[in-house]
């Protein structure tokens, strides 16, 4: 069994948070908080930052409690053997579904935009199969790709919002505050959920070897990650109207399909579909990788890569659990209104159970092992 | 670390030989094999809709090249249906090739279409995943065949020699800016924002009727009497076709069509005319801006419109007479502001009385200021009564290369 | 020899367990420093020399057999008595001049001169002999049969003197040999123009002409059992990190082949990674590469008999630049990287990007550019994914085709490819114009990036690229993108990783990647290295300067 050592910087961690946040921002994100919020979503997702900062805060600080294991190991040390071989299982199971689902919108999304005819199975089936090479490469070569891939997926973002500031008409944001306190709040949970991510941070977390300061970028990838999604949930807004832009499957594209860069390639929304392409590809592969360690180590097994073929099979079969599009939208809808308590339980549930039983893990040991 | 890169290049050999398996299967469309439609155009005939569209006629060999005169660029066919996709789909039938929408520079509506609805057109432009936003879309009297079928002189593809007159008399205000971006997003924001799609007519070819011409300075370009065909060679602006939810009411000619320019503010390059004692004097106008604001005049309150436009002094006939001195720029700018003021009061009178379409988005402005005043309104109701009071700034910025 | 058995070929994992460790003190490493000799042909067994001579050469003749160019000698050392003596070399591969004038004129002319009676036999004479009568510089004791044939056999003289059990290696090395030309390979513009020749320890001469730092280290090895290959293994002790001169040396010594005949037979054995298409080892022939690769922590490897001299770990950053780039000014450099840059994705991405939009992408094209594309493919009776692939295999036909011919066959070979392929095969129908200029376009983005390995490595991903284009669009090239980026960032070099300074990124790095940063703003050698001294330039001091200067300016400026 070889031993690899795997270790990321805390700014790899923060890019790959980024792209988890902003990598899969077409699908969904958008139209859903459109639909919920109209032109106040810019509200709804600065408190979606502000509570998926506190989620992560709180996350942080468990995972300081335990700098060398990740949640699936301590989790067996504050709830006992059984009840945190139960705890992993709902974590990787979470896992399994956000990773299916942000799966099947990416068929979805193909299907609707670039390759009609292209059977969903195909081009899910192509993405999984990257995924299982990403995820057999390991956390390192994923940081590594995100790394050197980031700043396509940023630039295509800032090119999309360049685009679209000849269109743009601040007048759709007015009045500014006319929302009413419970449809701001479900908007509010609804980006909060898209901007967490804090399972990252969680199963990530010892594998860092700069700690001290994982807060510190964790923080700024809130920050930055809040500010685009802002700044293209502005875009949409600013440029549709929110009526017009409540009637589109995807707005974002509809945003990109105009954006012409230069005189030589008029509608490159293609082009920047295969960028976001790429986005989504790490955001599962992220969280594929997360199901797959966590299944090794919850059931003490040194190498996780044996577990690739046999969690690939559950994620295929979810992903073509919607019969249409509106289901599949349904379903990610529905995730994202409990995703960001899901997320919260599992943080809070294992900060509270540390502190009461006083647990605390291994010291750093620099760098960890699988 | 070997067996992964060994599985690597497995993987990439695999992934290609099954690439190769599967060549030109599923969404892969040849280019060669498909038609490219640069214009459609929409009529309702009789219970059915026709569809007619330009096809873009690659020519054998050198496709950019000039043309040999003896092969037409453009190739027109059209097809019926009972709804617009049935008469796309119908289309598959007539062309050999797939047509392909999104290289369309304009989309025509006949005005029998127009006045029953064009909510399902609308529609079929949104959902289709070829139609772009960008595409201009305008209303012809009459058959939007006929705008087809016009052969102008200038440029080789006739779609073209549409798009550029919509393009650029969108500027002067003559017509509205007629993307059909602009017409989804006061489609959906009705009825605070009317639609409103730029109005032409194929121009007829004979040469007595120049009264029209005179009317309308931006046909002076397409104009041309060498062509004794029967078919038109050039497009009349005609103004502003409005549109009430998704059906056309009526329509505005040029210069009311200018006065709900200077409300929205999309004036950039238009020719304003004061007519004084001493002659004409005109004014370049290259800037507009609108801003809206609600004011309480005597008790109440009321949307006032502030128009501020700029431009150049183009002629001055009372040349070697009296040079230009500020107090005579200052009366002129007045007359100006009359001239604006009238014409914008001429579009409200025709929108208000006889319409009651908002295409200026008057609603839409007192909404951003005052919400809960617009939302205990019924605007369809409220439209026809609402007193708008504008502010209209002119001015001559420069005078050009002579001083008086 | 059972040391080297019992190791097992460590995982290149270990060696980055290795990073965070203090440097080892190189009392401890220089154990590892030394690549065990090659292993002996498998009919020697080795025995002593015996105290007869006559003996001796019978053995030696057994041993090197009938071979007409191994000169025997046979002559008397005129000292005090008369001692019988034999020199072996090998013809055409020793100094003739020198061993006349040094050896046989030393022993036959001038021995008597200055002997003393105790020295006329056995080991005395022998002694006194290699003492105080041989002028010759390299001189070496061999006392076994073994070492006799090696010696002979690497061009070295042996002399046999009756009476000693040993006997003495001379070293007269010389042979026709090529002189110091301009490099082949890569040319510059502006920069030195001596390049290597295939004789290793004159290369070595060349680079340690160019660093007078005394802890420049050179180690021989030998490798090869029949070629019995000489290379010389170069670090700078301060700068370069242990473990990967460790690591160079442990690699090197579990190479136990027949032949090298040239250092990509090295390269192939020292790789990370045998089946990446990506190049993990950098071959140079300009000792001022070499040079500058040393001073960054890297490790040269230069092989006898070959012009090309190995660097290493190299990353994918090392292969953009050319020497060249750090003798001109930062901003030209700059500039010309970008477009090396752009020729890598031009060669990789191009045509697949075409495919991809033509066949799947009509919208992206610009109205004019797609009805002239669709005109010019009309009557084109292929795809474009099978028209492309069939360009892409003519120009690859037509590089291997004109590569290798002399000169002027080679420019006819030109003129059949571009016209009459190109021309015809456009006039008859076969492709379409642009799909000609794409593949130029890709042929040329491929020649211009400076390390020529990397271009045809890189071109090679064209095809399953072209190919995914062909079936998934613009999805597929993103997938091919996404594979082979995961490959390239999985990847390492004797532990450092390929795409470093970019992935894991190092921004001060990264100012050397695409661009190239002012001289003095690359103050800190490249941190994937892992280099002992971190700090090339006294940035602090450097900086006072400038101010200095800028006050300078300034006083003179006022008055």
């Amino acid at each position: 069994m070889p031993k690899v050592t795997v270790r990321i910087s805390s700014r790899q961690l923060m890019l790959l948070k980024l792209t988890g946040i902003t990598g899969t921002i077409f699908f969904g994100a958008v139209r859903l908080l459109t639909t919920m919020a109209g032109a106040h979503a810019y509200l709804a997702i600065l408190g979606g930052g502000v509570a998926s900062w506190t989620v992560i805060f709180l996350a942080t600080r468990i995972a300081q409690r335990f700098p060398a294991e990740t949640p699936f190991e301590y989790a067996q040390i504050i709830f006992g053997k059984w009840f945190g071989k139960l705890f992993g299982f709902a974590l990787i199971s979470f896992n399994l579904v956000a990773a299916s689902l942000i799966l099947r919108s990416l068929g979805d999304f193909l299907i609707t935009a670039i390759l009609p005819q292209t059977p969903l199975s195909v081009n899910i089936t192509l993405m999984l199969v990257l995924i299982c090479v990403g995820t057999y490469l390991g956390l390192e070569a994923l940081a590594r790709f995100n790394e050197a891939f980031y700043p396509f997926i940023f630039l295509s973002w800032v090119l999309v919002l360049a685009a679209s500031v000849p269109r743009l008409d601040f007048g759709w944001f007015r009045p500014l505050f006319d929302i009413g306190p419970g449809q701001l709040t479900s908007a509010t949970i609804v980006a909060g959920t898209f901007l967490i991510d804090s399972l990252v941070v969680l199963v990530f977390y010892p594998f860092v070897t700069d700690k001290k300061v994982v807060l510190k970028y964790t923080t700024w990838s809130v920050v930055m990650g809040t500010i685009l999604v802002l700044l293209l949930q502005g875009a949409v807004i600013g440029v549709f109207s929110p009526n017009l832009a409540n009637t589109l499957t995807f707005p974002l594209l509809e945003l990109a399909q105009d954006a012409s860069l230069g005189v030589f390639l008029e509608r490159i929304e293609a082009l920047y579909l295969a960028i976001w392409v790429v986005g989504t590809f790490i955001r599962v592969a992220v969280v594929f990788y997360a199901a797959v360690l966590g299944l090794a180590q919850t059931l003490g097994i040194k190498d996780h890569r044996i577990f690739i073929p046999l969690l690939v099979v559950p994620v295929f079969y979810l992903s073509f659990q919607a019969d249409n599009v509106p289901m599949s939208f349904n379903y990610d809808s529905l995730f994202s209104h409990y995703g960001i308590f899901i997320q919260f339980g599992f943080v809070i549930s294992l900060l509270l159970g540390a502190m009461f039983r006083g647990k605390r893990g291994r010291a750093d040991s620099e760098s960890k092992s699988v | 670390m070997k067996a992964r890169a060994s599985k690597f290049v497995a993987l990439l050999i695999l992934l290609t030989s099954v690439s190769l398996l599967l060549t030109s299967c599923w969404s892969a469309r040849e280019i060669d094999q498909l038609a490219f439609v640069a214009a459609m155009g929409i009529d309702r005939e009789d219970d059915t809709i026709k569809l007619t569209v330009q096809i873009i006629v690659g020519g054998g060999g050198g496709g950019g090249g000039e043309s040999d005169g003896a092969q037409a660029p453009v190739w027109i066919t059209s097809s019926t249906g009972n709804s617009l996709s049935e008469a796309v789909f119908n289309l598959n039938l007539v062309v050999s090739k797939t047509p392909f929408w999104s290289h369309s520079y304009v989309m025509i509506i006949g005005e029998d279409l127009a006045r029953e609805g064009i909510a399902e057109v609308l529609e079929w432009m949104g959902r289709d995943r070829q139609a772009r936003d960008t595409l201009l879309v305008a209303v012809t009297l009459g058959k939007a065949e006929d705008i087809l079928k016009v052969e102008p002189k200038m440029t080789q593809l006739p779609a073209e020699y549409i798009e550029t007159l919509l393009r650029l008399g969108a500027k002067t205000g003559y017509i509205p800016n007629g993307h059909l971006f602009r017409i989804r997003l006061a489609y959906a924001n009705q009825p605070g924002m009317q639609a409103m799609m730029p109005l032409i007519q194929p121009q007829p070819q004979e040469d007595t009727g120049g009264s029209s011409g005179v009317e309308n300075p931006a046909a002076g370009i397409g104009e041309s009497d060498e062509g004794e065909e029967q078919k038109a060679e050039s497009i009349e602006l005609k103004g502003t076709a409005v549109f009430r939810d998704d059906r056309m009411v009526g329509t505005l000619d040029l210069r009311e069509s200018r006065g709900v320019a200077w409300l929205t503010g999309q004036i950039s390059d238009s020719l304003v005319t004061i007519n004084r004692t001493e002659g004409q004097i005109t004014q370049r106008a290259d800037f507009t801006q609108v801003k809206y604001r609600l004011r309480k005049i005597d008790g109440n309150v009321k949307l006032e419109a502030r128009v501020t436009q700029d431009g150049v002094l183009q002629s001055w006939p009372l040349r070697g007479v009296q040079s230009i001195t500020p107090t005579i720029l200052a009366q002129l700018e007045e007359d100006l502001a009359r001239e604006i003021e009238g014409e914008v009061r001429a579009a409200l009178a025709k929108l208000q009385g006889e319409f009651n379409a908002d295409i200026a988005g008057l609603g839409e402005r007192l909404r951003r200021l005052d919400s809960s005043l617009y939302r205990s309104l019924d605007w369809d109701k409220a439209f026809p009564t609402l007193q708008l009071a504008t502010e209209i700034e002119a001015s001559f910025r420069r005078i050009g290369l002579t001083k008086e | 020899m059972s040391r080297r058995k019992t190791r097992k070929p460590l995982p290149i994992s270990r060696l980055a367990e290795a990073r965070g460790k203090e440097p080892q003190k190189p009392q401890d490493v220089e154990d590892d420093l030394k690549v065990p000799p090659p292993q002996p042909l498998e009919d020697q067994h080795d025995q002593p020399l015996s105290i007869d001579l006559d003996e001796n050469i019978e053995l030696l003749k057994q041993r090197v057999g009938a071979s007409d160019d191994i000169v025997f000698r046979n002559f008397k050392i005129n000292n005090a008595g008369e001692l019988n003596a034999t020199l072996v070399f090998v013809d055409g591969l020793v100094n003739k001049d020198q061993l006349q004038r040094d050896l046989m004129g030393s022993l036959m002319l001038f021995a008597r001169q200055t002997c003393r009676a105790e020295w006329s036999t056995g080991t005395h004479g022998y002694d006194a002999i290699k003492n105080h009568l041989l002028t010759l510089i390299e001189l070496k004791d061999v006392t076994t049969i073994r070492q006799c044939v090696e010696a002979v056999t690497a061009a070295d003289a042996l002399l046999f003197i009756d009476g000693s059990k040993k006997a003495l290696v001379l070293g007269a090395k010389s042979w026709e040999h090529r002189g110091i030309s301009e490099p082949g390979t890569e040319q510059v513009v502006r920069g030195p123009r001596d390049g290597f020749n295939e004789l290793f320890k004159s290369n070595v001469a060349l680079v340690r002409r160019r660093i007078k730092s005394p802890y420049l280290r050179v180690k021989y090895a030998r490798i090869g059992r029949r070629t019995q290959t000489d290379m010389a293994i170069m670090y700078e002790e301060n700068i370069a990190n242990p473990s990967i001169v460790k690591e160079t040396f442990r690699r090197l010594s579990l190479i136990d082949v027949d032949a090298i005949l040239d250092s990509g037979y090295i390269e192939q054995y020292i790789e990370d990674n045998p089946y990446s298409p990506f190049p993990q080892v950098q071959f140079t022939e300009r000792p001022d590469r070499v040079a500058a690769a040393l001073l960054e922590g890297r490790v040269a490897i230069l092989v006898d008999g070959t012009p090309f001299a190995l660097l290493v770990p190299a990353v994918m950053s090392n292969f953009l630049p050319s020497p060249e780039d750090y003798y001109e000014r930062w901003i030209l450099t700059s500039a010309t990287r970008l477009v090396r840059t752009l020729s890598i994705i031009i060669a990789i991405l191009l045509p697949a990007l075409y495919v991809a939009i033509v066949t799947f992408h009509q919208e992206m094209i610009p109205t004019r550019l797609a009805i002239a594309i669709a005109s010019s493919r009309e009557g084109v009776p292929f795809s474009a994914v099978v028209e492309a692939l069939l360009m892409e295999i003519t120009f690859e036909l037509l590089r291997e085709g004109t590569i290798r011919v002399p000169g002027t066959i080679g420019s006819t070979i030109g003129i059949v490819g571009g016209i009459i392929i190109g021309q015809a095969a456009v006039s008859a129908g076969l492709v379409s114009p642009l799909m000609i200029i794409i593949v130029a376009l890709t042929a040329i983005g491929s020649f211009a990036i400076p390390a020529f390995n990397v271009g045809l490595s890189l071109r090679l991903l064209r095809f399953p690229l072209i190919a995914l284009a062909g079936s998934f669009g613009l999805y597929g090239v993103f997938s091919g993108i996404i594979l082979i980026m995961l490959h390239v960032v999985s990847l390492r070099s004797f532990g450092v990783p390929y795409l470093a300074p970019v992935a894991p990124s190092n921004l001060s790095g990264m100012l050397d990647t695409v661009i190239r940063g002012p001289l003095w703003a690359l103050s800190r050698r490249p941190k994937m290295f892992r280099p002992r001294q971190k700090q090339r330039i006294d940035k602090p001091a450097f900086i006072q300067h400038q101010q200095e200067k800028g006050r300078d300016d300034n006083a003179e400026g006022n008055s």
